[in-house]
This record gives structure tokens, sequence and C-alpha cells, in this order.
């Protein structure tokens, strides 16, 4: 065995070995000696970190019985033979070897483990160490979350966290992200965890119509702990909402002590990160393209020049849109916090405000916040828990999607020879896009929503009896958005032709649950411990929104009373409802054995009366190996293994799906009207998740490296989708549950103390690493279920199976574009309609993904970079088929988005090999209305080197004067460098979960520099 | 102390028992469950307004059932700028995968199913109606069948071949739905009936629909006669309009000279004249109107109305056709090309439905015909015209003559000249000076024409009266008139389409394919032939 050690430690190179000979202490002298050559030994055990005094350090004597333990102050004394060595160790601290002694006092300097099983676990209505903990839950480290640049949490999942898929399809901060917790387990319910921050279960996603996101009002800096819960024994209390998994977000409280502030800031600049390649073709190209198609159409080339004089187009006029609609963003954050607290009470007050606007012209974020977080012992029984906070967020952006209005479009799709003004240089060029210069659009029009939310909760803990206590609480979640969106009367066909339009659009979520709960916790025997909660709890959820349009917009006006004809008014209301109860019990023999079950029934307005209830549960065991008395493995220092299983469900459906409904607004003659909707479905229901999972902790070489593995699966039955009937039944979809999916994944998270630093400023190096693997496989699907057609949904694929015609490249000997006729792609035609409708082409999932983060200090130092892999997926350009038309639709202005790239590889002469087709003028062999096909199909592999930190402490004896504990200065960037497989691509290759790129603001990069201060 | 805390134990235990069993019954707020539409005679009178709304649709009368008919015919083209609306179904290669064509079969079948309710429940309508309201819940269920009458009509033009393709009508026509469906238990997987399945159908609902509409032609509503219902819902007369040009489909020609015969003598409608007409079509409830969709304020169709597709302000992709656009880059002209503008005379005032203009577009289409006929793209305010009293002279004008020639009975073709003479009259001042004269037999003297040409022009005729109504390719369809069609405004190949040749490509391509994903979700479903 310990060969092996060995063997590994080498691994680690020379450098750790020196410096994990871990003598602190000199020892010249022989000690005192008694008779038979023992020595007594005192000394003290304290933290590396700050020389705080640890206790309950196990001092073992090695290759011999015998050991004591610290005591409260650290101290201890121990008797061994001379030349003896001694092991100290406890769970979450690096175990250390010491041989050599000082006779009067010897010290041992402690390094905290990295991850290890004695960090207390923030779960579902409870907290409960890792160690006695049977489910899988990842923990997101508050330090990664707090000095991060990103607008919402939930970004700071990305690479640090093994089974959560998560990734921003758009470059817009603040936008929602897609979060996917083990895969994807629903088809129409909806796929994303539930949140709950502070014990409540929040509304997450967009509220304002504008790409905005609830969660993104949470201050990063106020975030404690931030929890995903991932297997049944950590999700199944939260029932009917947990099949998704569930992020449990709770935010800071003060400690008793001294007042402490702290102070961040931060500012930076936001930017582009589209290379020149990737751009679409300027003048001279464009125009030699063209001309080769006008060539290859069988026309004349010395008629060319009087074909771009019949086509008005313009030799001189070269438009960069890429530099018309982006540019370099502006990035800074502040944040205030203050803490403290005595024996009965604690405070915490924060405030921050945010900014970040996008490299894209028009799209602008900030948010404010504010919070409050107090604890008050009022009596030796009952205490008090509260808190409130509020935040703004407002975001600015465009159109996006197909819309002529989305810049974005109007930059990959506008021909060069464009103006973006008239000859006067001044007034806008309208005469192309159906008038929407994206100039224009960007400098004229105004879009923009704000999102406030306000919450507060307020809990009370009332202990009845040794061991039995009684909490109730109360939260309200209150979320407002209104959007105002300002079109310019002179900008765009359909907008000057109403003389402009306003809209406003207003909701207002109430959300509040209340929560009461009995704890009991016993030990019996000597051995025994039981922990056991039950709770009620009811939840409530209701929306009302207004949304008006007016056009004929007075000059100067910025409101909808500024409107001469109202086109839309209208609003509506919703409301769901949620009663639940639950109980959970945890049993542990020894802290050797662990048992744990819970069970909830929830029962929900959302579904039919007949299945209203249901009941959701879980199983958990886990077993302390390495605290078994037989277990003798040196290297491998604690082994815990843990399993799980259970039922949950997922009741993610519009709140009335279940009736038969008739709508208002079918409107007649300005009398109301209703038309028929939706046909009853008396039978609907949740859809339920069967998850397994199977995990091992573990923490080896001393606690040098630790980390767990996991195997899981996760089934999901009675999907709730959106059935396709025959539209002569007068609706076209009704909502059944049919179809199954099912998740099967492996997650290996390890973080590991490379270099372990003598000293506090000595040199250490610490890496962190994560990989997971997801295999979604779809085990039973409706044939009537009609999905997107780009995607193959049949019995064993995954859900974002690919699904075009086979592109087969280009021709050699004349060009032309080929597309497979058949399955086993042995023939090719020239003619798209001949060919096989669709071929399967991989899939939007990855194969993996995880992150590798280092970490270097030294001194006053700090250096750490991630990096972040997303591997094996595929990426379909929704709109590569409208930009890339190989000259087929003319002169029209937005005929030719092709990249350099492709450019470059475009066929020319005969027997080239390539995949760019040759273009031919107002050619039909490919054109822009139908010809979707693999060609718009890439690899969407991509290394990202997500994160990059660099940072400074200025030395303490500079400060005390000025009684600042510490300051630290920083550099920071965000996705500086992206290795990209596919190089065809001309976006970034971080896009939505469905792998569809489609004309979003790209993703891109931060610089920042940053200073944080505690007093 | 004590008290307390057990007070806050105790309440926390009451807040659970608070929580009843309705609780969890949560009311939807802008819907009113189906079981309690036809409960009242409010809610039965927004369920017939619904079906009207529906009807706005841009995949119906809002746009698609007027712009398809001509787009996929002679009248119209497509712009070589355009945002790529309608390009399958502007070259003839239209496919079963078609987004218009798929919203356009659902839009007209959910007309039919919330008929299908408001039928079914005839008996809940009559039995929740005051004394006084009896005759207005008897009218609700006729409009009712006349509203099915005419959706299951448009299915047939659209999306079946004409009454006539076989001698008799076993071919396949559109499913025949007309049972409500409430429950997902309800969902029906019909097979296509036959066409003349469907027609019989279709003249039953009519005579329904007649039993119980007002006599005197009035729309009632809240018990009372409101007139200004009168054109924008569906009266005796308007029913009796329909019949009229169902009628001329089914060869019927009694049926239709005697449909139309009573419109006309109804009295109640007169014709554009001559100096107002265009300011006249675009009136709302203008003279003519028998039956039109109505728009207003908060309708709003914004971008996908039809004026918007037209209008050179808007997107003003489609494009009527000239003559002179029938030239090609490459290969032969096509000389039996006849275009719209060429129809006309320069007297006729319909011409000025067309503005020879410019695309308003960067590198567009010079001097081209633009449509005109609906063209507010500010308020939206105009309502799609279903039905109109021209028609009328020209059906009960051409049934009259083919019985003509049918029973060679020369009265009847005096009656027809009359007709249509009076609509030429009333349209085209150099008409006045020069009236049709036709022949049954034999060589024409000078200042006459054939039966035949004189049949072929009245088709002419309505082709004129009624070019960007939605009626074009249906007249060429039931008459199997071989026809060119033109694919962009002049420097793309034109393409010829003959109707009755089988040798052509665009052979089966005059109707509409069955939506692809209704052959797929429905094993019974029969595609149309060539799609």
């Amino acid at each position: 065995m310990k060969k092996n050690i060995h063997v590994l430690m080498a691994m680690f190179g020379l450098a750790i070995c020196l410096l994990s000979n871990t003598i602190i202490a000199q020892s010249t002298n022989p000690a005192s000696t008694s008779g038979n050559d023992f020595i007594t030994i005192t000394g003290k055990v304290v933290s590396i970190k700050d020389n705080q005094p640890l206790s309950n350090v196990s001092v073992k004597i090695l290759k011999a019985k015998g050991g004591t333990i610290s005591t409260e102050d650290g101290s201890f004394t121990i008797k061994v033979k001379k030349g003896d060595a001694l092991l100290f160790s406890r769970v979450d601290l690096i175990a250390q070897n010491v041989s050599v002694f000082d006779p009067k006092m010897t010290i041992v300097k402690m390094q905290e483990a990295e991850n290890n099983l004695s960090d207390v676990l923030v779960l579902a209505y409870s907290n409960q160490k890792r160690s006695s903990f049977t489910g899988a839950v990842s923990t997101v480290k508050n330090a990664v979350i707090e000095s991060a640049p990103n607008a919402s949490v939930q970004e700071s999942i990305q690479g640090n966290i093994a089974g959560v898929q998560s990734t921003n399809a758009s470059g817009q901060p603040g936008s929602v992200p897609n979060i996917r917790v083990r895969g994807i387990g629903s088809i129409n319910a909806g796929s994303a965890p539930l949140y709950v921050i502070d014990g409540i279960p929040v509304v997450s996603g967009d509220i304002s119509g504008m790409n905005s996101n609830t969660i993104a009002g949470l201050n990063a800096n106020d975030v404690e702990t931030m929890s995903i819960l991932k297997d049944a024994a950590a999700t199944s209390l939260y029932g009917s909402r947990a099949a998704n998994g569930v992020v449990l977000i709770t935010t800071k409280k003060g400690k008793s002590g001294k007042s402490k502030i702290h102070f961040t800031y931060q500012n930076g600049t936001n930017n582009n990160t589209i290379r020149e390649e990737q751009k679409t073709l300027n003048t001279p190209q464009y125009l030699q393209y063209y001309r080769e198609g006008w060539v290859n159409a069988g026309n004349p080339a010395s008629s060319y020049d009087s074909l771009l004089n019949a086509n008005s187009i313009s030799r001189t006029t070269d438009t960069d849109w890429f530099d018309q609609v982006l540019r370099q963003g502006k990035y800074s954050q502040y944040n205030l916090n203050a803490s403290g607290g005595n024996d009965k009470s604690t405070f915490f007050v924060s405030g921050s405000y945010y900014n970040s606007d996008a490299p894209t012209r028009g799209i602008d974020y900030d948010k404010a916040t504010y919070r409050v977080n107090i604890t008050s012992e009022l009596t030796k029984r009952l205490s008090f828990k509260g808190g409130f906070s509020g935040s703004f967020q407002r975001t600015s952006n465009f159109l996006g999607g197909s819309f002529f209005a989305n810049p974005i479009r109007a930059m990959y799709r506008l021909a060069p020879w464009l103006p973006v003004y008239k000859s006067d240089g001044q007034t806008y060029e309208l005469g192309y896009n159906n008038g929407y210069n994206p100039v224009a659009v960007i400098e004229t029009t105004k879009r923009n929503a704000k999102t406030y939310n306000i919450s507060g909760n307020s809990a009370l803990t009332y202990k009845i009896l040794k061991g039995l206590t009684f909490e109730g609480s109360y939260a309200i979640d209150f979320n407002h958005a209104f959007s105002s969106i300002q079109y310019d009367p002179r900008v765009g066909n359909a907008i000057v032709a109403v003389g402009g339009t306003i809209e406003n659009y207003t909701q207002d979520i109430t959300n509040w649950v209340s929560t009461n709960i009995v704890r009991y916790k016993t030990e019996f025997g000597s051995n025994h411990k039981l922990e056991a909660f039950a709770g009620y709890e009811a939840q409530g959820r209701s929306d009302v929104d207004i949304n008006i349009a007016v056009n004929g917009i007075a000059p100067g006006t910025s409101t909808a009373a500024g409107g001469s004809s109202p086109t839309l008014t209208t609003g509506t209301g919703t409301a769901n409802r949620l009663v639940s109860k639950f109980l959970n019990t945890n049993y542990s023999f020894k802290d050797l054995y662990f048992i744990s079950a819970s069970i909830r029934e929830d029962a929900s307005s959302r579904f039919a009366k007949n299945f209203r209830k249901a009941t959701f549960w879980s199983v958990g065991a886990g077993w302390n190996i390495s605290n078994e008395k037989f277990y003798d493995i040196d290297w491998l220092n604690e082994v815990k293994l843990r399993g799980s299983i259970g039922y949950t469900g997922n009741q993610g459906i519009d709140n009335f799906e279940s009736f038969g409904l008739y709508s208002a607004g079918s409107d007649y003659n300005l009398q109301s009207g209703l038309a028929q909707t939706q046909l009853a479905n008396d039978n609907l229901t949740w859809e339920k998740n069967f998850p397994i999972n199977v995990g091992i902790d573990f923490s080896m070489f001393k606690g040098r490296i630790s980390g767990s593995f996991e195997v899981y699966t996760r089934t999901t039955s009675e999907l709730l989708i959106s059935q396709s009937i025959p539209s002569v039944n007068g609706v076209t979809n009704i909502t059944v549950n049919s179809g199954a999916m099912k998740n099967a994944g492996v997650e290996l998270t390890l973080s590991s103390v490379n270099i372990l630093p003598r000293t506090r400023d000595g040199f250490k190096w610490v890496t962190d690493f994560n990989i997971t693997t997801n295999r979604n496989t779809i085990t039973e699907i409706d044939p009537a279920y009609v999905g997107n057609a780009n995607y193959n949904r049949t019995v064993g694929n995954d859900f974002y199976t690919h699904f075009q015609r086979g592109y087969a490249g280009v021709n050699p000997a004349n060009g032309e574009a080929l597309w497979y006729r058949d399955a086993t792609k042995s023939t090719t035609t020239n003619a798209f309609t001949t060919a096989l409708p669709r071929l399967q082409y991989g899939s939007a999932l990855p194969q993996f993904y995880g992150g590798l983060t280092n970490a270097f200090s030294y001194k006053h130092f700090k250096f750490s970079f991630q990096l972040y892999a997303f591997w094996g997926n595929t990426i379909y350009d929704d709109y590569g088929y409208l930009q890339k038309t190989d000259a087929n639709l003319g002169f029209s202005d937005q005929s030719n988005g092709m990249s350099r790239y492709e450019y470059a590889r475009r066929w020319t002469t005969p027997g080239q090999i390539t995949d760019v087709p040759k273009p031919v003028f107002l050619g039909t062999q490919s054109s822009s209305g139908s010809f979707e096909s693999s060609r718009f199909l890439y690899d969407g592999s991509y290394i990202r080197l997500r994160d990059v930190t660099l940072s400074y402490n200025l030395p303490s004896e500079l400060l005390s004067k000025y009684k600042i504990n510490n300051v630290r200065l920083y550099l920071r960037g965000q996705n500086l460098f992206t290795y990209v497989k596919d190089k065809r691509f001309n976006t970034d290759p971080e896009v939505s979960v469905d792998g569809t790129m489609a004309q979003r603001p790209p993703v891109f990069n931060t610089l920042l520099f940053g200073v944080d201060i505690n007093f | 102390m004590k008290k307390i805390y057990s007070i806050i134990a105790i309440s926390g235990m009451l807040l659970m028992a608070s929580c009843s069993k309705d609780f969890l019954d949560v009311k939807p707020q802008q819907s009113v469950l189906t079981e309690d539409v036809f409960k009242q005679m409010a809610t039965s009178r927004a369920a017939v307004n619904g079906l009207y709304s529906l009807m706005q649709s841009y995949s119906y009368y809002g746009r698609d059932a007027m712009v398809i008919p001509e787009v996929l015919s002679d009248n119209a083209t497509r712009s070589v700028r355009s945002g790529n609306r309608y390009t399958g179904l502007n070259t003839v290669t239209h496919t079963a995968t078609d987004a218009n064509v798929s919203r356009m079969w659902s839009q007209m079948y959910q007309v039919v199913t919330n008929t299908n309710a408001i039928i079914a429940n005839e008996a809940s309508i009559k039995n929740v109606a005051t004394p006084l309201e009896q005759a207005e819940a008897a009218q609700l269920v006729g409009e009712a069948y006349a509203i099915r009458a005419m959706v299951y009509f448009d299915l047939m033009k659209f999306f079946a071949r004409p009454l006539n393709f076989t001698s008799d009508g076993s071919h396949l026509g559109v499913p025949l739905v007309i049972k409500p469906i409430t429950n997902i238990t309800d969902v029906v997987y019909p097979p296509r009936n036959t066409a003349a399945e469907v027609y019989t159908q279709i003249d039953k609902d009519i005579t329904e629909a007649l039993s119980r509409l007002p006599t005197n032609g009035n729309v009632l509503s809240n018990g009372s006669v409101n007139n200004t219902l009168f054109k924008i819902r569906m009266n005796r007369f308007s029913t009796l309009a329909l019949r009229a040009r169902i009628a001329i489909y089914k060869s019927d020609w009694a049926t239709a000279a005697a449909a139309a015969n009573d419109v006309i003598a109804s009295g109640r409608y007169t014709l554009y004249s001559f100096s107002s007409m265009l300011q006249d079509f675009r009136t709302q409830n203008s003279a003519e109107s028998l039956f039109e969709v109505a728009y207003n304020t908060n309708d709003n169709p914004g971008v996908d109305s039809y004026a918007y597709l037209c209008s050179q302000q808007g997107y003003g992709e489609m494009l009527g056709t000239r003559t002179s656009m029938n030239s090609r880059s490459t290969g032969a002209t096509l000389t039996t090309f006849r275009g719209l503008y060429e129809a006309y005379s320069a007297t006729d005032i319909r011409r000025a439905f067309i503005a020879l203009g410019n695309r308003n577009s960067l590198g567009g289409e010079t001097n081209v015909p633009l449509p005109v006929k609906y063209i507010n793209i500010s308020t939206y305010m105009e309502n799609t015209k279903v039905l109109r009293f021209a028609e009328m002279y020209l059906v009960r004008g051409e049934a009259n003559a083919r019985l003509a020639v049918a029973t060679n009975n020369n009265a009847l073709l005096t009656s027809s000249l009359s007709d249509i003479n009076l609509i030429r009259k009333s349209r085209d001042t150099a008409s006045a000076t020069r009236p049709y004269a036709a022949v049954l037999t034999g060589t024409p003297p000078t200042g006459s024409i054939s039966a035949t040409a004189y049949l072929d022009s009245i088709i002419v005729e309505r082709r004129k009266e009624f070019a960007f109504e939605g009626q074009r390719l249906f007249d060429l369809n039931r008459t199997q008139t071989n026809f060119v069609k033109i694919s962009s405004g002049g420097n793309a190949t034109s393409r010829l389409i003959q109707y009755t040749a089988t040798t052509s490509s665009f052979y089966q391509r005059t109707i509409l394919p069955i939506p692809v994903t209704q052959v797929q979700n429905n094993p019974q479903m029969v595609q149309n032939p060539g799609f």
C-alpha cells in the first residue's frame, strides 16, 4: 500500500514531496527522556490560515498503538517513543505526519481540506452534515459566486458543478440561462429546476416578455450557499415540483461578534469575440461572388456590369454591418454589506448596483438590490428569523429572431453594398430590409423592461421540549414587471404605416408560502440517532397582466397616452394553488450506517379533480466504510457509500390545462366573443419521475485528494405532452400523459491540493475538476406527439437528435450541391426534392461536459483559471438556409449571408473538393425557401477559458493603520479564449440547450478590474 | 408566556385547517368552462361572435383565402423583392408542408367545430332565451348553419377537385365533422367524404339556416333588430347569395338563378355607382355588401393584413399581372398569357384598383400593376367583402346563359344579357354604347358573339369584377380553363399551367394539398394526388 502512495505522490511531482514533508518546528536538542526512551510531547494544533486553535484533532502514533485528541484550545500532550512519528488528522483538515518535535512547544499548522464530509449541506427544509446524508447534492462555493461578473448566480453553475448543464443562449446580460439538472426530464412540462431562496419556492424565468430573469435580481454577493439537489433523497421533499432538480439558495446572515463591513467594486469592458473570418462578405468579395454566380448561370461575364447597374448595386459602398451593430460594452458593479450581532441577535444588510452593457448596441442591463436579514433569540425557547429584500432590474434590447427589426439578423444578412445613410450622410436609408435599417432601429427604437422583486420571509421557532421544536414560517415573493416599447414612426415600413407604435406591458405575480414544521431529534442507546420532521405547507400564486398598444404617436411623447389609435388593450389573470404534507426521517447508527426516508403528499389546483393528489417519496441509505473497525486502507482515508431511490413529480403545465375552455378575446364588431380553445382531459395528472442514485464520497492521501463519484438513472413516465390531433377537431393539440424518457449518467468531482503550503504565505496549488456524461433516451413516445421536425424523436433516440436532409457536399466536377438519396448515404442527387426527406445527425446534447479550475497562491498573490469543455454535440443554424443562398435570390437586399471563411472555400474549379457549392445567379438548385439540410449543422464542441483571475492582497501592516482588515485588488477575465472544433461556425458556440443558433445577440467576453475591501 | 406559545402553535394548526377543500378550486379568469357556455344568452351570443372572429384570421378571410386563389392563378404574382411569403404557391411548387396551407385548414375547421357546438346546443340556447329572445336564439343557430355551409364550401374549393371532376361527385372531398367535440374522448380521426356527400351537407345546412334566420333579412341582437349588423353577420339574403354561388359550382343553374333572383328582388342592395366605386368599395358596410367580415380598431391585423401585403408602404410583395411581365431571361415567352391589367379597357373604373407603379424597394420592379383594392394600413379598418351584390347579376346572368344554351331558350339568353350588360355598363362608360349581343346557334351576325364566346366572356367579366377578391382560381377550376401563370414580375421564369392537360407538371396543383400533419396524424386521411 505504501508503494502505491509513493507512486501516486510522484505523480504530483517532486515539489509536493518536498513541501509535504511538513516539518514545522526544528528539533535540535534531544527531548527530555524518561527511562524507556519515551518522551512526552506537548504542543498545539492551529490553522494555517489564521493561527486559530483547532480542537478535536486526532493525534495518533504511527506504527504503534495510542493517541489522543486536541482540546478546545488546540493543545495536546502525548507520550511517544523516540523516533516515532505522529499523524495529525481531522476529517476537514489535510492530515500531516510529524516526526520531529520541539521539546518545549510543538506547533502543528494544519490546512483545511477542500471538499469534505464535514461540510454542512443546505437541504430541503433542513441542514445536514455531508457525512450523514444519503443523497446527491452539489454546492457551488460562494467564493466562486461572489466576485463573478455574471448578472445571475445561475451562470456560476457552469463548469463548477457536475450533473448540471448550464448554457447561455444569448449575449443579453441578465437573460434566462438554460439550467438542466441531470438531463432533459420533460417534453412540455418544463425542464428547468425549481428555485428556492431562503425557503421560498420563487418565481423564476422571464416575466417581462423581454428575456429578463427574475433570479438575476438576486445579488450574488448576498449568497451564502447555493446547493443543487439532484437525486430522490435530496429532492423528494419538493414533491410535485422536484422532478427537474432543485436549486436551493440561502442568503448570508450576520455572525455575533465584531461588526464587519465589506465593499467591492468592479469595472471593466464587455467585448465581442467574433473573428474577422466569421463576418459576412465585403463589397469586393460580394461582387466577385455574384460575378461567378452570373457566369455560372450561363451568362456572359461582359454583361455583369450592366446587371449591377440594372439592379442599382453600388460598387463603392462597403458597409461593415458588424461594425455598425457591435461596439465595446461596459461593465461595473458596486456592492456594500455590513454584518454583525451579539449573543442574542444578528444582522446582515447589503446593497448593490450592477451594470452591464453588451457589446451589441442597444442591449443594456443594470440592477440594484437591497437585503436585510436578522435573527433573534426572543426567549430561551423562542427565536425569530426574518429577511426582507428588494431588487430592481432594467433591461434594454431589441426584437430578436426572424423580425426585420432584429439588428443581429440584419447584421448577418444585409448586403455590404447597402448604405447606412442616404447621400447626405445623415438621413437613414430605409429602402431595404422592409425599412428596418438596423442602425436606425438601434438608434430610434426604445425597448426596455423593468423587473421588480420584493420578498420577505419570517419564521418563528419554538422549542417545545428537549429535542422537539415547532417552526412556523410565512414568506411572500412579489414580482412586478413593466415593459415599455417605443417604435419610432420614421423607421420600418410597418411602423411608418401606422405612425409609430407604443406598447406597454405590465405583470404582477404574487407568490406566497406558509409552512409549519415540527422537528424531533433524539438519541437512544449510545449509538442511535434519530431526526425527523413533519410539515404542512400551503402555497399560492396569482398572476395578473395588462397589455396595451397604440399607434399614431404624437411627436415627443413616450407613453401610451401619446397614441391616437389603440390597437390592443387586454389583461389577463391566472392562479394556482398547492397544498402539501410531508415527513422526513433520518436514522444513524454509530456514524456508520445511515437511513433516510421522506414522503410528501401534494394536491394541486392544476389537475383534473380526480387526479389532484399524489404522494411522493424517497428512501436512502449510507455506509461510512472508513469508520468501520476492520477498515485498513492507509491511503484512502475516508470512503462513504450511499444510495437512494424515490419518486418525484412535475406539475409544470398551464394552470387550467385539464379543463375544456372557451376563451375570451374572439371579439367581433366590438362585441365580446368566445371560441373554443381547449378540450377537457378529465384524467390529466402529474408527470412521474423515478430517480435512482448510487454515490461514493472519498478522501485520500491524507485528505489531499477528495471527491465523489455518482452513477444515476432517472426515468420519467406519463410525460405531459401536447399531442397533435387532426385539426378537424377544432384544436390542433391536446395535453395528455403519454410517453417516457430516461436519463442515465456518471458524475465525477475531484478536489486536489497539489502543493500544500508550508506557511500561510507559502505556495499553494489547488485543482478542482468535474466531469459529467448524461445519456438521454426516449423510451416511449406517442406517435401523435409532434414536436419540432428538426429532431428525430423516436424510441431509442435522445430528445434533441438532429434530423435534417442529408447534405452530401459539392460535386467536384461541376460545383453543384448534393444531397443523399438514401439512408445509407450511398447515392446522391443534385435535386433537393428527390433527396431522402430526413436523416439523423448527432444530438444537441453533449457527450460530456466539465470544468477544470486551477488556483495558485503565493504570498499576497493568487491566480486562478477555469477551463470549461462542452463536447460532442451538434448545433443547427435555424437561419443558415436563409443566409447561405448561393446567389439564388439575385440581388435581393438580404440574399447572401455567407461568411468569409466559407467564401474562401467555395467551389470555383472542376475537381475541387469542398463543401461550399458554387453560386448560381437566380439558381434553382438551392433556394432560400425550403432548403434546410445538414449543411447548416455544426459540431458544437468547444473548450473555453471561462475565467481567469489574478489578485493581490495588500499587506496587512499597511492597512492596520486605517483599521482596514483586508484589501484585495484583482484583474479578471471571462470567456477570454474559446477553441471551437468546427471552423465553419460564425457565432459563439454557446447556444441554448436545444442546439439552435438563431440570430441571438452573441455571447461575449468580459475583462475587469476589481477591488474588495473588508473593514 | 407559555400561553402565547401555545397560541402560536395552535394558530399554526388552524392555518392548516383553514385550507379547506375549495382552496384548490381555482377558476379561469379569461375563459369560460365549455359546459357553461350555452347556459346563458350572453355567452351564446359571444360564441356566435366568436365564429366571425375566427373568420377574421389572416389564415382565412383576413388574407390567405383572398390571396391564394389570386397568386396561384393568372391574376397575381410575387415581387422579386420579398420576404418569401407564398413562395411555393407563387411558383406552383407548393408542398404539403406549406405553412399558409396548414394554418388555413386548421382555421377553417376551427370555425366548423365552433358552429357544431352552437348547432348541437340549440335546445339549450332556446331554453335560456326569454320569450322575446326566441327569434334571436333561432337566428344564432341559423347563422351557425350558414357559416358551416360557407366554410365547407371554401374547404371544398381549396382542398378538393371541383364537383364536376367526376360525373357523380364520387371523388374525395373533405372530412365532414358535424358533431361537437369538447372532451379528448370526443376526438375523431375521420376519412374524407366524397365531394357529393359534402355538397349534400352544404345544401342541407343552407336549408336549415334559411328556416331559422328572420325572413325579412334583418339581424337581431339583444332581442331587437340591429341594422349595424345587417351586412356583417349572415342573414337570409347573404345566405341566399351563398346558395346562389354554391349552385354555380354545382352546375345547378336553376337554383343559382332563383337564389340570385331572391336577393336582387329583396330591394335592399344597390350597385356601386360608376363615379364612386373606388371609395364605396373601401367603405365599411357599402351598398353592394351582402356579407363582409368586419374589422374594428381592436382587431388590428397589422402586418398580417391583406392590405399590408399589397401596400408599397407595407410588405408590398403581391403584384397584379400585365402582359409585359411575360418576358424571361432565358427560354421562350408564353404567348397565351393574359395579364390582368390588359383584361380591362382604359375606361373601366375597375382598372383603378390596379395602380401602375414601382415596387418600393431598392432593385424592385418598375411600372408594374400594384393591387390597391385593400389599402388601409393605418387602422386596418377595411371589411373583407365575402359576398357582393354585383355577383348576383353575374351569377344569374351566367346561370341563365348556361340554361339558355342547354335548352336553346332565347328568352333566357336575353335575360342573361341584360344582367351581364348591367354590370358592364355600370363599370365601364364605353360599354354603355357597346352592349354584348349573343346568339345561341349559327354564325353570329355583326355585333354579336356566339353563345360559347359569350359564356367565356362572363368568366372574364367575373375576373374583372372580383380581381383580388379570391375567386379567380376557382372560376378557372370549375370551368376547366387552361391558363398561364407567371411566377415573378418579369426577370425569372414564367410557368405554364394547363389545368386539363395531364401532361403538365402543374396539372394537379391548382388545388391545395392536405397539410402533411393532417395526413400524418390521421391514418384515414388520403393526400391529394401529386403532393
